[in-house]
């Protein structure tokens, strides 16, 4: 009896609010659905981490060292960057580059759709970061959670708690941080406007080489994103080599099941309140939210520069599309495209764009470890 | 190192990152050009 009072009143009140933020993650990921696969877990290892004298982080018991079993799984998966690169080849053997090949000009959208990572770099530097820090907030607008773990793992570990929780909430909010963004930067005859599809084939060879060349190319122009493109291609190429539908199946599910159920819950380790329960946490999440909407902000704007100079305009929704958050942002373009134009029909354009933001948001995440290698 | 020095630094990056990104991305357009013109689907 005397060991549970003990136990309840060394609970500190910051603790008390880590476990409300747990309970609200997984009341997230549970009620509302929001990237489930990792909010559930995360919310849980959040609570655990957040007990006095929790055995499941590595404490000093009686004088000797107990190793906590989260302390080793972050050690051996995510220190070591092993978790999120076995994720890029389950996400790898899920892509289909089929509607890019198709309409390879969209591949300019994902870049563009980049922009929220360098802006909000320099809006978090302006307010105090440091500079290798403000680079792992920025990265945040990659809208992909394994390389904002990637990155920021090396350049700020510190900051890996925030930065996880701010990728994957708002890669869940994008259903409504890009229609707010899109109807900022354009007009109702714009969003109107009807782009014509011809549905044309991809060959078997095209789709075989298409890995294999990103491979090659960002291996040459930057081989510091090799472990990130690498293992992306690695998985698409067992997708699309068609002698190996064994290993993609077992990439797509298993693979994926079982390191997202250990990310989650091993990323939680940056959820005890001493690290996370500060000013700086509430900014990244602030910034984060810029870093989206720049994204948005930065592709819509590109798809209506080049509409200067087009004859066949572009719907400057699609640049919107271009950032990681695959498909959901190609469905949140195409439904705000039928809500202005029920004729309207942009999604392959769109699945294209976003297809091609998978891709270059990896590219961006070798590019800022680049330039600080 | 200042706020100033970092912004600095964040801007080059900015150029730094978003020249890459567009020139990969570029190179890769290229790329699947190609690769459609040499490879067409079968009809």
């Amino acid at each position: 009896m005397e060991q549970i009072v003990a136990g309840i009143l060394s609970v500190t009140p910051g603790q008390l609010i880590m476990m409300v933020i747990g309970s609200v993650l997984m009341y997230l990921g549970i009620k509302k659905e929001y990237e489930p696969t990792l909010l559930v877990p995360m919310g849980l290892g959040t609570i655990l981490v957040n007990f006095p004298g929790t055995g499941v982080l590595t404490q000093m018991v009686n004088g000797s060292e107990s190793e906590g079993v989260l302390d080793v799984l972050f050690e051996a998966g995510i220190s070591t960057e092993l978790f999120p690169l076995l994720i890029f080849i389950g996400i790898g053997a899920m892509i289909d580059f089929g509607p890019l090949l198709q309409n390879p000009f969209m591949l300019l959208f994902g870049a563009a759709a980049q922009f929220g990572i360098f802006f909000t770099i320099a809006v978090a530097v302006f307010f105090g970061f440091d500079i290798r820090e403000a680079a792992s907030i920025g990265i945040i607008g990659a809208a992909d959670g394994p390389t904002a773990i990637f990155v920021s793992n090396q350049l700020a570990p510190n900051l890996l708690g925030p930065i996880t929780v701010a990728a994957y909430s708002y890669m869940a909010l994008v259903p409504i941080i890009q229609p707010i963004a899109i109807k900022a930067v354009t007009t109702k005859k714009e969003r109107q406007i009807r782009m014509t599809y011809k549905a044309e084939g991809v060959s078997k060879m095209t789709k075989i080489l298409f890995p294999i060349i990103i491979t090659l190319i960002s291996g040459f122009i930057a081989p510091i994103s090799l472990p990130l493109v690498g293992f992306l291609m690695f998985g698409n190429l067992l997708r699309e080599c068609g002698v190996l539908d064994r290993l993609s199946l077992t990439a797509q599910n298993e693979l994926v099941n079982i390191i997202s159920i250990l990310l989650g819950i091993t990323i939680s380790v940056k959820m005890q309140a001493e690290l996370f329960l500060n000013l700086q946490t509430l900014m990244i999440i602030a910034f984060g939210l810029v870093a989206f909407i720049m994204d948005t902000i930065g592709g819509v704007l590109f798809a209506k520069f080049l509409n200067l100079f087009r004859t066949q305009k572009i719907n400057p929704m699609i640049g919107g599309a271009g950032i990681s958050a695959f498909p959901m942002s190609s469905r949140v373009i195409q439904k705000m495209a039928t809500e202005e134009d029920p004729q309207n029909f942009v999604l392959m354009y769109a699945v294209g764009s976003n297809v091609s933001g998978q891709i270059a948001s990896v590219i961006a995440g070798g590019l800022v470890l680049g330039f600080f290698s | 190192m200042s706020t100033f020095e970092n912004l600095q630094i964040a801007l080059e990056l900015m150029l730094f990152g978003m020249g890459g990104i567009f020139l990969v991305l570029f190179l890769l357009y290229v790329v699947c050009i190609v690769l459609i013109k040499r490879f067409p689907a079968d009809k």
